[in-house]
């Protein structure tokens, strides 16, 4: 399934994706789902479960206008 | 001179980045951090890439938004975004706080080494060399 159409399917989530199908930039373009949840460490705990050998994280969600960020 | 768009978050550039290690390559998303010295990545990622890892010795001092850290560094078989490609690139190995909307960090390290020139009005990044 193609990256772009996976994003659309979810919303405000953290995915972790099997990635089939790299562009020349090594930007995922076609992959599976593997883990979906709001929630990353959730989905940061089936990285560390997953056998997949090319994996890709990808959030969905916007960052809400009234936060900021200060590293 | 190749120019590549950057994801716009709110304020702040973002862009894709691929990490290889022995045993996979990992992508995820990179704030673009001219305030940053080191790329970083979460701990996750190493573990993906390099299933039989060792926990770096090397480390390095770096000042947060929280005080001093020591954290970790190693380098990755290559790490690849905007084009660029670096082989034997280290990376600072550590955790951005639970709610950041993203996992890593592309830092001045990877682009003065790519003299990337980074156009914010245009939201994009150009770089004079490849």
């Amino acid at each position: 399934m193609k990256i772009e159409d996976i994003l659309k399917q979810y919303h405000d989530e953290w995915l972790l994706i099997e990635v089939e199908k790299f562009d020349e930039d090594y930007k995922p373009i076609e992959g599976k789902v593997i883990a979906h949840s709001p929630i990353e460490s959730e989905v940061l705990n089936a990285l560390a479960k997953c056998e997949s050998k090319n994996v890709a994280l990808e959030y969905t969600g916007e960052i809400p206008e009234d936060v900021g960020v200060l590293l | 001179m190749k120019t590549y768009r950057l994801e716009k978050y709110g304020r702040l550039f973002c862009t894709t980045g691929a990490f290889k290690g022995p045993t996979g390559i990992f992508t995820l998303k990179l704030l673009v951090d001219t305030g940053a010295s080191y790329t970083l990545i979460p701990w996750e990622a190493l573990e993906k890439i390099e299933k039989d890892y060792t926990v770096p010795k090397e480390r390095v001092k770096l000042s947060t938004a929280n005080g001093y850290i020591l954290a970790p560094i190693k380098k990755v078989e290559w790490i690849h975004s905007l084009g660029t490609s670096f082989d034997n690139f280290p990376v600072v190995i550590h955790n951005l706080p639970a709610g950041m909307f993203v996992k890593g960090v592309l830092g001045m390290d990877f682009l003065t080494r790519a003299k990337a020139t980074i156009d914010i009005a245009n939201e994009q990044i150009l770089f004079s060399q490849q």
